[in-house]
């Protein structure tokens, strides 16, 4: 692109040339659209009484009998307008935000209300998330709220990197933290996307989301976990009765924003939960196992190095790291970062006492692991990864959580953020989506603190 | 369209309706133009909204709308107003807008060539995409474009000829 067409594209994108709106676009719309539904119908009769009329002139004249139809189907080309009533909750205040991402002029994302066929989801107040996807600058959280006094989905979105959360759309489906019993026909607790138009909403059932205008459901076995990336999309499902506790799990492949689904043939697979890791052609699923079940309660592992063509099984690398300790640890939780790092957080069984975490790294995509380190916190909920040279993980001590990091590979961790405890559980959610760019939701969910830093400092933002 | 369908159209027109204005803009050049042309997208966009909820991107389809309307225009101009010379030039804009000589370069452009070059450095559409867009000829975008860019450096001074694709 030569000098004049940057001047061109920079003139185009010139932020002085955006226009300034005039009064309610919507009436103005609605009220053409009424115009030329009444032009159509009108249209429509003219024509059809044209043609009774030629019919007619055409028998009278050939000296035939004159037999009109009984009712002529004048079918006018519109069904009429119905005027745009929307019945929302009153507990709406803003509306909710849509992503747009086709302009390129950067001015996408602003108010919007939702969805056709199903009752008109509100805002709620008092919202609680308990996931998060981001997308670059978009961010959706799937949460709970309260919608004139009843529970109820929500959906908050942003589109400048978490700092401001507006109300979205969301499925229509209870959302439930992750390991309850559904108590309605459709639950949901996870939310990905695969770019800012193809939305999934997960969790037993799946919803899929298109231009996040809509969220449909998807006919399909109970979705127990799924991660975009790499061009398509890749989810665990299950469809064993009686599951949980006990669960088989088919891993699955799409392409993005497709409806068909093809299972990937990994090796037999089962537990109480599944979780899916990616990153790049490194695929990982773990399966939980009920840890009432002794020595062989240890997590299976399957790891595909071929976006899941083949697959092996690996050994849980959760063991005791001191000598002469005879405990079990458990994976309760587990991280892929960009360069491929995984990390596991070990937890010991049934023990509440200091030293009751590891966290055990693998910088050779789940091949090895290095040989583990006692995480020196309390009671720890998640571990999250940027790169090998930033780990963090969520810990409770006392009345604070604390986020502690570790720029050594798991070797020492220092704590970067310290707060009073919000909620009966230690933290919702730690991750990252990129080498940088990271998301922490506490206990009580109604704030996400984000990093722009790999971890290295935190900033608090409310959704509500 | 029932009244859930039709919020979820009235919330796409108040969330996108800025930026649809400023699209129009660039294609038209004009304040009141661009106004037209979003309204009538949109009502039509509005007419076939279950439609395009299903099978599009509904912004995506709405800028489609628009750059062919406004091809449209022009062609539809040229057939009722025979004069000697076609009204091929966008009117001047009165608005308050920043008037560098490029912006005042593109008011000297014919539509489709606008049209073509708004959709190629502003819309970051291959000439393909643009082809399909304003149902013409891939080649066609492509000598359209090559026009454009010939103008403009002509009327910025420069005489040298080039399109990226």
């Amino acid at each position: 692109m030569d000098e004049l067409e940057l001047e061109l594209r920079r003139t185009l994108r010139d932020p002085a040339r955006d226009v300034a709106p005039g009064s309610d676009p919507v009436a103005a719309v609605h009220a053409g659209m009424r115009r030329r539904a009444r032009g159509r119908t009108a249209a429509g009769v003219g024509t059809v009484v044209l043609s009774l009329s030629a019919i007619v002139a055409a028998l009278l004249l050939s000296g035939g009998p004159v037999s009109l139809p009984d009712e002529p189907a004048i079918t006018p080309t519109l069904a009429p307008v119905v005027s745009p009533t929307v019945v929302a909750s009153s507990s709406i205040s803003p509306s909710p935000v849509v992503p747009s991402g086709v302009s390129g002029d950067g001015t996408s994302g602003a108010p919007v209300v939702p969805r056709a066929a199903v009752p008109i989801p509100p805002a709620g107040v008092d919202f609680a998330a308990v996931d998060v996807a981001f997308v670059g600058d978009w961010g959706w959280a799937l949460g709970s709220a309260s919608c004139n006094g009843v529970p109820c989905a929500a959906m908050r979105v942003t589109n400048d990197g978490g700092a401001t959360w507006q109300p979205g759309l969301a499925p229509p489906a209870a959302v439930i933290p992750e390991g309850t019993v559904c108590p309605e026909r459709h639950c949901v607790n996870r939310v990905r996307f695969a770019g800012i138009r193809d939305g999934y909403a997960f969790g037993g059932s799946q919803f899929t989301s298109s231009v996040g205008l809509t969220w449909q459901l998807t006919d399909s076995p109970s979705v127990h976990a799924l991660e975009p990336g790499n061009g398509g999309v890749i989810r665990v499902v299950t469809s064993t009765e009686g599951c949980p506790p006990s669960c088989s799990f088919v891993a699955q492949r799409s392409e993005v924003g497709s409806s068909k689904w093809t299972d990937l043939k990994n090796p037999f697979l089962s537990g109480v939960r599944a979780r899916l890791l990616r990153q790049g052609d490194d695929v990982y699923v773990i399966a939980d196992q009920n840890r009432a079940g002794g020595v062989d309660a240890h997590a299976q592992i399957i790891v595909s190095h071929d976006n899941g063509a083949s697959w092996q099984r690996r050994a849980d690398p959760c063991t005791p790291i001191e000598p002469g300790d005879k405990g079990e640890f458990d994976a309760t939780d587990a991280a892929v970062g960009a360069d491929g790092t995984v990390v596991l957080l070990c937890t010991r069984r049934g023990d509440s006492g200091f030293r009751q975490h590891n966290v055990r790294v693998s910088t050779d995509a789940a091949r090895t692991f290095g040989p583990g380190r006692i995480l020196q916190s309390g009671a720890a909920g998640h571990i999250g990864v940027a790169s090998a040279k930033s780990i963090v993980v969520s810990a409770g001590r006392g009345s604070t959580i604390q986020l502690l990091r570790s720029t050594d590979g798991g070797r020492n961790f220092t704590t970067v953020l310290t707060r009073e405890r919000t909620g009966p559980v230690t933290d919702r959610l730690l991750g990252f989506s990129s080498a940088g760019s990271g998301s922490w939701i506490d206990g009580d969910g109604t704030s996400i603190w984000r990093t722009t830093d790999a971890g290295k400092t935190w900033t608090e933002r409310l959704f509500n | 369209m029932d009244a859930a369908t039709s919020a979820t159209f009235d919330a796409f027109v108040r969330s996108r309706h800025p930026a649809l204005l400023r699209y129009g803009f660039l294609l038209t050049g004009n304040q009141q133009s661009a106004a037209d042309l979003v309204q009538d997208a949109l009502e039509r966009t509005g007419l076939a909204w279950s439609r395009v909820l299903r099978q599009d991107d509904p912004e995506a389809y709405v800028r489609r709308v628009m750059a062919n309307r406004h091809v449209s225009l022009w062609r539809r101009l040229r057939r009722e107003r025979l004069v000697a010379e076609p009204p091929d030039r966008v009117y001047a804009d009165a608005s308050p807008h920043v008037e560098d000589a490029m912006w005042v370069a593109l008011g000297g452009l014919a539509r489709r060539q606008r049209a073509v070059l708004v959709l190629r450095y502003y819309e970051d559409l291959s000439e393909a995409e643009i082809a399909r867009v304003l149902g013409c000829a891939p080649g066609t975008v492509k000598s359209q474009a090559a026009k454009g860019i010939s103008s403009l450096r002509a009327a910025l001074g420069d005489k040298e000829t080039s399109w990226t694709s």
